[in-house]
């Protein structure tokens, strides 16, 4: 039966092209919207994990969102927190910060993909995080502090790479690159962070971000790294008695926003993988209906010559079963294209599309077998006489 | 002589919306095997829903089936393909053949239910469609036949099994007379040269003169059965 199921296939290609496209758009998607998913819990999950010790302070109405943007505190009341929690903080590692972003985020709950970060000379590490603990400029570049350029800007790896294809020619230490109307030079590039905000950044000097984004004298937030393991209690029981319009933002906050995150894009993605599966099993069980209507007639006089009602369900079946495993190995190499060309990164693995199969399959062979059983009882009389 | 086919009080009917159509009222019949029969009646009159249940391809609502000494209303539905599978060949008005299959592959495939391998079932299906005159259109598709090839196909396909009987439902049907004559004389040579029984359903008198005997239906019920000329009458 498998020699007529192939003839039926190869012979009746609209049919068998619509079967294995509505398999492999269903795979496709599935693949692409649980690899998009992964690798965006992956990115979070870091993200969140990346914690430094920094302890962000920022305006009350900006939220518990990092990095802080749209809602500035002055550069007055930052000083004054700065001074006031001296006594628990590393002064180098600590300091006035404007974000802005340049370039929205790829995916809902992400950074920006570019975000200016304006800070002080000599406080870039308040942002990076201590050269010895987490990142540093790579080789023959340098801080904005070290910079004997006017316009110095420090690049996230990230962000190198995204003007490296917005400017069409290589970012590195020395290269013009235009923001927001306005040149910077280049002067370092860091070395990739397990903090996405700190991959995505554009480094400059505080002063020149404010002038560019015209906020002379406001900043987004005050980072705070604690002087010692107890001083961040300090520190927050400080913001809350003398700054009460100032919200702390610690690794911990960044951690439970994350996993807030993670869960809201889980049952997003899980609701629309349903409606996936539930819309690829209606149209295969609707090709396969009609089809296997059309062929009444053929199967009654199958059934007249004598072939059994379980030849012709495992025909149909045959059929089906190689139709929705050609469309969900189109589909999943299909994916993995998509997901290669959205995320930059190669996601595509046989495993990947291995773990699908069964699903799809399986799917498919349910939705084939009821009509399939359903035409097997008629009599052959009756499927003879059908028009 | 036991009867090949002995049918008692066969009743069939069929649920059409509030209303209940009697196809067959009461049918009494019996036929000798390797004889040529022709059932004769007006459309509608149950023709062919008698040849369903002498063809195990439908069961009756009451009465009784009988086929080879085999009381085959009593079959379930297992039983009844293995009789049809094993002891009836059939041969349609439309022929029936399958579009996606080639001659040789549409005669074979009769002999595959019966469970002979592809090899065996396509090099006796040569040797039918040889005997049928088809030998150089094994590899075509029904597509690219005439109607008068496509019945030998058909005819080929029944008598590939050696069947003890051929159910013939207006085999002319749908051809001109000329190939019509064609095909029940092919039918006639095979019954004798093979003794299979054969009954065929048709309207036409003429065609139905090439049998040993003629069976009259109207109505549902059998109104007549007489010896025929067992010639073509042209």
């Amino acid at each position: 039966m498998l020699d007529y199921a192939l003839k039926n296939i190869l012979r009746r290609c609209a049919r068998s092209l619509l079967i294995v496209s509505g398999v492999a758009v269903m795979m496709t998607l599935i693949i692409v919207i649980t690899g998009i998913v992964d690798y965006q819990i992956r990115t979070m999950n870091a993200h969140a994990a990346a914690g430094s010790g920094k302890i962000n302070v920022q305006p009350f109405l900006a939220g518990s969102g990092y990095p802080a943007e749209g809602i500035d505190l002055t550069e007055t009341q930052a000083e004054a927190l700065l001074a006031r929690a001296s006594a628990y903080i590393q002064p180098v590692l600590s300091g006035k910060v404007l974000y802005f972003a340049i370039q929205a985020p790829l995916y809902p709950n992400q950074p920006p993909e570019l975000i200016l970060v304006g800070i002080e000379p000599g406080h870039e590490e308040a942002f990076t995080g201590s050269i010895a603990r987490d990142v540093k400029p790579a080789a023959g570049s340098e801080f904005l502090a070290a910079s004997q350029t006017a316009e110095p800007a420090v690049l996230g790896q990230h962000a190198a790479e995204v003007l490296t294809r917005q400017l069409g020619r290589a970012v590195q230490p020395g290269t013009q690159i235009p923001l927001l109307g306005q040149d910077f030079t280049v002067t370092g590039i860091l070395e990739r962070s397990a903090d996405m905000v700190v991959n995505n950044a554009v480094i400059v000097p505080l002063e020149q971000a404010q002038a560019l984004l015209e906020k002379p004298g406001f900043v987004s937030s005050a980072i705070l790294t604690a002087a010692n393991i107890n001083a961040d209690q300090d520190i927050l029981r400080l913001v809350v008695e003398d700054f009460p319009r100032l919200t702390v933002v610690t690794d911990d906050t960044v951690r439970n926003n994350a996993r807030e995150g993670i869960k809201v894009f889980e049952a997003m993605v899980n609701t629309i993988s349903v409606v996936v599966v539930l819309c690829a099993a209606l149209l295969i069980m609707t090709v396969t209906l009609i089809t296997v209507k059309e062929r009444t007639k053929e199967i009654g006089v199958l059934r007249a010559l004598g072939a059994s009602k379980g030849r012709v369900i495992g025909g149909l079946i045959c059929e089906v079963f190689v139709l929705s495993l050609a469309g969900s190995l189109i589909g999943g190499a299909a994916a993995g294209f998509v997901l290669a060309f959205a995320l930059q990164e190669n996601l595509f693995s046989l495993g990947h599309i291995a773990s699908y199969l069964p699903l799809a399959v399986g799917l498919t062979l349910l939705a084939g077998s009821a009509p399939a059983w359903n035409i097997s009882r008629i009599m052959p009389a009756e499927a003879l006489r059908y028009e | 002589m036991k009867p090949l086919i002995h049918l008692q009080d066969v009743k069939k009917d069929y649920p059409m919306g509030h209303t209940t159509v009697h196809a067959l009222c009461g049918v009494e019949l019996a036929m000798e095997g390797g004889r040529y029969y022709s059932i004769v009646g007006p459309s509608g009159s149950g023709k062919t829903t008698l040849m369903h249940m002498i063809g195990c391809m439908d069961t009756p609502t009451s009465g009784e089936v009988w086929l080879d000494g085999q009381p085959v209303h009593h079959l379930d539905e297992q039983g009844r393909t293995a009789m049809r599978a094993r002891y009836i060949g059939f041969i349609f008005q439309a022929f029936h053949l399958n579009p996606i299959l080639t001659v040789r592959e549409n005669v074979s495939i009769a002999l595959q239910f019966l469970g002979a391998g592809r090899r065996e079932a396509e090099v006796r299906a040569e040797v039918w469609l040889d005997r049928v005159g088809l030998s150089h259109r094994l590899a075509h598709y029904p597509a690219e036949l005439s109607g008068g090839e496509r019945q030998r196909v058909a005819i080929a396909r029944a008598l590939v099994k050696d069947p003890c009987l051929v159910l013939a439902d207006e085999p002319t049907g749908n051809l001109d007379s000329q190939t019509g004559g064609e095909i029940v004389a092919l039918l006639r040579e095979v019954n004798r040269r093979t003794g299979a029984t054969i009954l065929q359903v048709t309207h036409d008198p003429e065609i139905a003169a090439i049998s040993d005997e003629i069976i009259t239906f109207k109505d549902g019920r059998v109104t007549g059965q007489q010896a025929s000329s067992g010639r073509l009458q042209r």
